[in-house]
């Protein structure tokens, strides 16, 4: 039992040390060189964070997410140096497949990924205003190191998550948005990841970097696509920093394939008066796990982070969030709306720490869970630690299922019982959507969380009979 | 053969019966009015005629439109035309009312075999009614019923029966709640919905209500039987005299 199961350990990631080792020997600036070099270090020692191999207090972050599977699973990590395996190309990809995750404009900023690799035909846009860069990661890196060096690995913190570790280890590409002081990026940024048809279990590691400048203004949209319901791995980690009054509005759209894993660490970084509004919207993979952080580092920030899932089937989703009040006068807003069908699980954590010198700090979390069957399981819990005492901080965590008196009220105007129970899901994360601030995003994802629970309310109705 | 027909039906909640053998027979075009104290039922009757699943028949029979009322699910007895204002309206968060009132009248439509009704006519339509019962139009706009006034809520019942346009509606203690004037607005409301080709019931515990709604009949109920009918005089009786003595008159007759 010991020997084998050293040997399945031994044998772990040895598929992400080869690809460490491709990549390590591109062309990269000394600097880059150097993180990645740390943060593969740090990968080797920490792996994956599997639970039942952590001591306190890490193994608590992972209690309910297995990652044991995902661990000994030998993944193809990357390209290889033959290139594009299932890329743009080969997997015939094109504007048709991509068109129903698109968000009904051509206006936009869009870069593409296909499997991890930049699709160039797949991505286009408009001019860009002057100081402004959006492109892919690797691109910045060669025309723009200057702009990228200050932000690329600074913030998601590598030296103590293993995840990140291993993303950063293997840094290869991604988005890059960049606004400098007082630049406007009106016209959204849509990233793509996409990961289509393949031979073996894939794994990639996006890496977004969204900066911007003190009094910049930007809006990106992040999303996450499976053409296939095979098995694979989305590592993703996305940085954004915002400077004095800047401004940042932020939608992660996970619609991965059946079979997928999508970890991810999203962490914000805001300066003084900046704001960060970002919206994590969790539907696909088999697998999922969200850590969001942000960081309060100047006073009078404010972030709102809100997230909606929706789970099904046997899906597992996992949202930490910590938001870290470092300075006074800052205010963080969060609510995260969970619907789960089936034998569907779901995690909540709302981490929120109120340091000492915090003070006036506004801070409200709220966790509401809509259980559609009595199969499916949520996890909840606040974790609020305040350090300050001039402070209002406020949390709420709610699980319910649909109200009887509810549907029988929609029932008496003529609803059917699928019907009723379609409107009342609808309404139960409704609020959530008609908050996004981008028109087309906002009618994109109603659209797609009605017709969503439309599905849903259906099967319901069909095991109920 | 008339509009909705209760004969000696029975029913209640849990294996107890509220309702002891009622008959009733309502006609296009009338009002009746069922007062009683509380406690006599006349709620439980509004619950068992819409189809609330707590509550069950246990005896008797009801034709609506000339179907067996009680092979009907609470969504086709409201696609036949029938609807049951709610004495405690119930709070839908985050689906507006016209978004729903929209989904409600495209189901009538499709029981019907009929088309939807297309955005601009539902459109024209809601501001229409809304204006008939006097209804704020950012009301239209808000969840159903969610931080509503009382008066509100009851104003939201008459608008969503305004544009459902029921063949026979069920107002259940619509004006509990409401002071004189919020009163007078409702019973405006549901006055304008009266026509030759409906019929109302309305369950009111007093009956101030129906100095506004005039009712045709006028039906007494207690201990779960109608005790006693008449013409609209036999609410001003009621008023004057309160109920005890209904309840003599049914112990010395009993």
């Amino acid at each position: 039992m010991t020997e084998s199961l050293k040997q399945a350990t031994t044998s772990r990631y040895t598929t992400f040390y080869d690809a460490y080792d491709r990549i390590r020997s591109l062309d990269a600036p000394l600097w880059l060189h150097r993180i990645r070099s740390d943060a593969m270090k740090r990968f080797r020692e920490l792996g994956m964070p599997v639970a039942r191999e952590l001591t306190f207090p890490l193994k608590e972050d992972w209690i309910y997410t297995d990652l044991r599977q995902i661990a000994d699973t030998s993944y193809q990590a990357g390209p290889g140096e033959t290139g594009i395996p299932g890329g743009p190309a080969e997997a015939g990809l094109d504007e048709g497949a991509l068109a129903p995750y698109e968000f009904g404009q051509d206006g936009w900023h869009r870069i593409v990924f296909v499997n991890g690799v930049h699709a160039p035909a797949l991505s286009h846009g408009p001019d860009l205003p002057r100081g402004v860069v959006v492109s892919s990661l690797a691109d910045a890196l060669v025309e723009h190191p200057e702009l990228v060096h200050p932000h690329l690995a600074r913030y998601a913190d590598y030296e103590s998550t293993g995840l990140t570790a291993l993303n950063t280890a293997l840094i290869e590409n991604g988005l890059f948005v960049h606004v400098p002081r007082a630049g406007a990026l009106e016209t959204p940024v849509h990233v793509h990841y996409v990961t289509t048809g393949l031979d073996a279990p894939l794994a990639t590691q996006p890496r977004t970097l969204i900066a911007a400048g003190d009094g910049a203004s930007l809006k990106v949209v992040e999303s996450y696509s499976g053409l296939t319901d095979q098995a694979y791995l989305t590592n993703a980690v996305t940085e954004i920093t915002v400077g004095r009054d800047g401004n940042v509005e932020h939608y992660r759209i996970n619609r991965e394939g059946e079979g997928a894993a999508h970890l991810s660490t999203n962490q914000l970084h805001l300066e003084g008066n900046g704001r960060i509004s970002t919206f994590n919207m969790s539907m696909g993979g088999a697998l999922t796990r969200n850590d969001t952080n942000a960081r309060l580092a100047g006073e009078h920030a404010v972030v709102r982070m809100n997230g909606l899932y929706l789970v099904a089937g046997g899906q597992h989703v996992d949202n930490h969030t910590a938001i870290d009040h470092a300075v006074p006068n800052c205010d963080s807003y969060e609510v995260y709306k969970g619907i789960l069908e089936g034998r569907s699980r779901g995690v909540f954590n709302g981490k929120v720490f109120v340091h000492q010198d915090a003070q006036e700090t506004d801070a409200k979390q709220l966790n509401k869970n809509l259980m559609l069957s009595s199969d499916a399981m949520i996890h909840t819990k606040p974790q609020l630690e305040i350090y300050a005492d001039q402070v209002k901080c406020t949390h709420g965590a709610t699980v319910g299922q649909l109200d009887e008196d509810q549907i029988f009220y929609l029932r008496t105007r003529g609803l059917s019982h699928d019907s009723a129970c379609h409107l009342l899901t609808y309404g139960f994360a409704a609020d959530l959507i008609r908050r996004l601030g981008i028109d087309a995003v906002r009618t994109s994802l109603d659209t797609l969380f009605e017709t969503t629970i439309r599905d849903l309310s259906t099967a319901r109705g069909r095991t109920e009979r | 053969m008339a509009l909705l027909e209760i004969r000696n039906l029975r029913g209640g909640i849990k294996d107890q019966d509220i309702i002891n053998g009622i008959d009733l027979t309502v006609d296009r075009g009338e009002v009746h009015a069922i007062m009683g104290p509380n406690g006599s039922g006349k709620s439980t009757l509004g619950k068992i005629l819409a189809g609330h699943e707590e509550y069950e028949e246990t005896g008797g029979t009801v034709r609506f439109q000339d179907k067996d009322l009680f092979e009907l699910t609470p969504e086709e007895r409201a696609n036949e035309g029938m609807f049951l204002a709610f004495q405690y309206p119930v709070e839908i968060p985050g689906v507006s009312n016209a978004y729903f009132l929209r989904a409600a009248m495209n189901e009538r439509l499709k029981y019907r075999g009929e088309p939807e009704i297309s955005a601009g006519a539902f459109r024209r339509l809601l501001d229409k009614k809304m204006k008939q019962v006097d209804m704020d139009p950012e009301l239209a706009r808000r969840p159903v019923n969610e931080d509503f006034s009382g008066g509100e809520k009851k104003r939201n019942e008459i608008f969503h029966m305004a544009v459902l346009e029921p063949t026979l509606s069920i107002l259940d203690e619509t004006d509990s709640g409401l002071d004189i004037d919020a009163m007078r607005i409702v019973a405006h409301g549901i006055n304008q919905q009266r026509t030759a080709d409906n019929a109302m019931i309305v369950i009111t515990h007093y009956q101030r209500l129906l100095d506004y709604v005039v009712p045709d009949y006028v039906h007494v109920m207690y201990q779960g039987r109608i005790v006693k009918s008449g013409r609209k005089e036999l609410a001003f009786e009621l008023e004057e005299k309160g109920y005890e003595w209904i309840r003599e008159e049914v112990e010395a007759a009993g």
